[in-house]
């Protein structure tokens, strides 16, 4: 999959308000920037850092396209300031893949057709990702429970569920194996 | 949608929270999990000049029974309360009402003080605490109170805690040997927030009867409905199906208004009266597994 490539805005050019410095880790890599304290960690990872697999859908808590793995917790990206997560590790999309490789829910996605439109789907690989850690918990209930955050107007959720089946099974037979 | 600007303070330990409500606290907000909080900010219905971080206070995230309450730490995530085993088998009314409390994602940032103290008519925990009669702890510089649920609510997002306070614990009444309780809502598709929810409490004798019995409606009006009348109806019966139906037929006079201009009053009494006789039925008829 290539990576879109999106020239990061240069926020500090466009302070208007009180800002802060802002340390985390995203992706992996520390991260400093000087952000407003009003901006949304959905804003502050796609127009500070490029990265936009970070979808803003509803901009008001609901969807879930926004999500991202808040020390390997799902949270929604727009509704947590972005100086909320100081010191913190995050997680997008973007940060799944692995040396070119693709995660294992990544795969999953792709062989049970878990996507349509595509545009829940960076919240929603991320919260199941965050799911299948714990692979012996799941049940197509608990699976279902655990969605509950992330809508999907295309899918209607079967494809995505027989994705974190299959994830969650092929995890359970490394952890045997 | 964006927030005013605002100034951000992120403390460190209680006391300063409290020196700078002193100093700051009419025109600041205390932000926890924010996922309350934050939706209001974007929307600009409030728009505070400071904005005071608690989430690096250490200590006030805890689930602690005594011999008289269960104490919950106003900084407690709401997973972490989901993942107490102690809520499971002794209080079935906030099992229940973390359970429906929006989705997994907003629950994991979510705490118990953020579900009760901003004064949103539609928060589970406030809904929980008004028919439990719970009590909040609100410290200040100046000292410590205790404030009833019941009388905590005011307005709107206007409530009995002071700009220099902040809320620290919420206490409920420690779970009696026949506790029942129960929590059901009338959830809308696409927004966590319930077109009506309502929380029970019921303490029964020994032999039966209803000693104690707290209802409480969520998103039915300005603030958590407290449906006192419902409640006292129950009080001596043992909660025949008669009984029960009479006291949701009651709860239902208590509701004010529908969350949304688009439901007819009456829409939001008959939801009001079904949850309530359901939550009832279910509170006696389970048994709620406590083990005393």
């Amino acid at each position: 999959m290539t990576r879109a490539r999106v020239p990061p805005l240069t926020l500090a050019d466009r302070l208007t308000g009180p800002s802060r410095r802002l340390r985390l880790r995203v992706n992996g890599v520390r991260t400093t920037a000087v952000v407003e304290t009003r901006t949304m960690l959905a804003s502050f990872l796609r127009e500070a850092l490029g990265l936009i697999g970070v979808h803003v859908g509803c901009d008001s808590t609901h969807c879930g396209a926004c999500a991202v793995l808040l020390d390997g917790r799902p949270v929604k990206s727009c509704t947590l300031l972005a100086v909320q997560v100081e010191g913190r590790s995050v997680e997008t999309v973007e940060g799944l893949e692995a040396e070119g490789r693709l995660h294992p829910i990544q795969e999953a996605f792709l062989a049970e057709q878990g996507l349509q439109c595509g545009f829940c789907t960076p919240g929603m690989l991320l919260t199941c990702a965050a799911m299948i850690e714990r692979p012996e918990d799941l049940t197509e209930a608990s699976i279902r429970e655990g969605l509950a955050g992330n809508l999907c107007r295309c899918t209607g959720y079967v494809g995505i569920v027989r994705a974190v089946e299959r994830a969650a099974a092929a995890g359970r037979r490394k952890r045997i194996s | 949608m964006i927030p005013r600007p605002f100034a951000f303070l992120a403390p460190s330990s209680e006391e300063e929270v409290l020196e700078v409500l002193e100093r700051d606290g009419p025109g600041a907000q205390l932000l926890a999990g924010g996922q309350s909080l934050l939706r209001e900010m974007k929307g600009r219905r409030v728009a505070p000049k400071l904005v005071i971080d608690l989430g690096h206070l250490p200590g006030l995230s805890y689930v602690r029974e005594t011999e008289e309450h269960l104490a919950l730490g106003a900084l407690t995530r709401i997973h972490e309360l989901r993942a107490s085993t102690l809520l499971e088998d002794r209080y079935p009314l906030l099992a229940e009402a973390t359970r429906e409390l929006a989705d997994p994602l907003v629950r994991n940032v979510g705490t118990v003080g953020g579900n009760v103290a901003l004064g949103f008519a539609g928060n589970d925990l406030a809904c929980a605490a008004v028919a439990a009669d719970a009590t909040f702890i609100l410290r200040s510089r100046s000292g410590r109170r205790e404030v009833s649920a019941r009388q905590f609510y005011q307005g709107p997002l206007a409530t009995a805690r002071r700009p220099t306070e902040l809320l620290t614990e919420v206490r409920f009444p420690r779970a009696t040997p026949h506790e029942r309780g129960s929590y059901e809502k009338a959830a809308r598709r696409v927004s966590d927030y319930a077109l009506a929810a309502v929380g029970v409490r019921l303490v029964l004798r020994s032999e039966g009867t209803i000693a104690q019995a707290g209802i409480s409606i969520a998103n039915s009006g300005p603030i958590t409905l407290w449906a006192q009348a419902a409640g006292e109806r129950l009080v001596g019966t043992r909660g025949s199906p008669a009984h029960l139906g009479d006291a949701a037929r009651i709860a239902a006079q208590a509701v004010v208004s529908a969350p949304d201009p688009g439901v007819p009053l009456d829409y939001q009494r008959a939801v009001v009266r079904g949850l309530v006789d359901s939550a009832l039925a279910r509170a006696i008829a389970t048994g709620s597994g406590v083990r005393a």
